[in-house]
């Protein structure tokens, strides 16, 4: 099981309010995905990308509750996030000037990383599956991704 | 599943199975929504938007029907079941959803 979360800075030209993309898998298999504009206006892209990597979290918790009904119980679930500056505030709990303003919603991540549920890790743009999710992207990117997620063309 | 045979259809959502892999998709959905909204005729893209592409109101225009214009959102928020990749895109152009009467949309 593992999630991929995103966000663009932003987006909303006229709100000024970010969007959050997140995609989820089991075993390789796509299951869901996310693409929402965030509630609040975030301040930086750290902030974006956190908010996103905790909407991500809750919904591979519910996954998470919903495999326990059938006996498999995961621990340790990576999402792969872009952002170091996101992965390093979600492990550590002191709050810094730049990050103190965050809503206490969305460090509920912090403490399922820290119980070592949630596993936060960092990825390379070029493999951020979620891109796709947050922003219209160039033709050849777009084809990239859409293969990478599991969509083929049949018949 | 073996007094029906091989499931075919799931809630709306077509099912095609293949020796190593099992795919779903909505492709009569698709017909059918293409045809309702009458773009069947207009000229296909090969990705839903262009990264440059800014929406905004177009105030010369004639007045769209705003009814409309939510019943193919609407539409298309059923279609992301199996097209992940049109997520963001039907976010997008959801933002426009209250605008009131007058306008249309200029891509």
């Amino acid at each position: 099981m593992q999630g991929y979360s995103d966000a663009d800075y932003a987006g909303d030209k006229v709100e000024r309010k970010s969007t959050s993309g997140g995609c989820h898998f089991i075993g390789g298999n796509l299951i869901s995905w996310m693409s929402k504009k965030q509630g609040t206006i975030a301040l930086s892209t750290t902030e974006a990308e956190y908010i996103s990597a905790a909407q991500c979290c809750s919904q591979l918790l519910w996954i998470r509750n919903q495999l326990a009904d059938y006996e498999i119980h995961e621990n340790n679930i990576p999402i792969f996030c872009d952002n170091n500056a996101a992965i390093s505030l979600s492990k550590n709990p002191i709050l810094y000037s730049r990050a103190k303003h965050i809503e206490i919603k969305h460090h509920f991540i912090r403490d399922y990383v820290q119980k070592g549920t949630i596993d936060l890790q960092f990825v390379s743009i070029d493999e951020q599956l979620a891109d796709i999710f947050t922003k219209p992207l160039i033709e050849e990117r777009f084809n990239y991704l859409r293969e990478l997620l599991g969509m083929f063309l049949i018949e | 599943m073996n007094m029906m045979g091989e499931l075919k259809i799931f809630l709306g959502l077509q099912i095609k199975q293949t020796e190593d892999k099992t795919f779903i998709h909505q492709s009569k959905y698709v017909r059918e929504l293409l045809k309702r909204f009458k773009l069947d005729e207009v000229k296909p893209m090969s990705t839903p938007m262009h990264p440059t592409t800014s929406l905004g109101l177009d105030k010369e225009s004639d007045p769209i029907n705003i009814t409309e214009y939510r019943q193919m959102i609407g539409s298309f928020l059923y279609l992301t079941a199996s097209r992940p990749d049109i997520c963001s895109v039907v976010v997008f152009v959801q933002d426009f959803r209250q605008i009131q009467g007058k306008y249309i949309f200029l891509p």
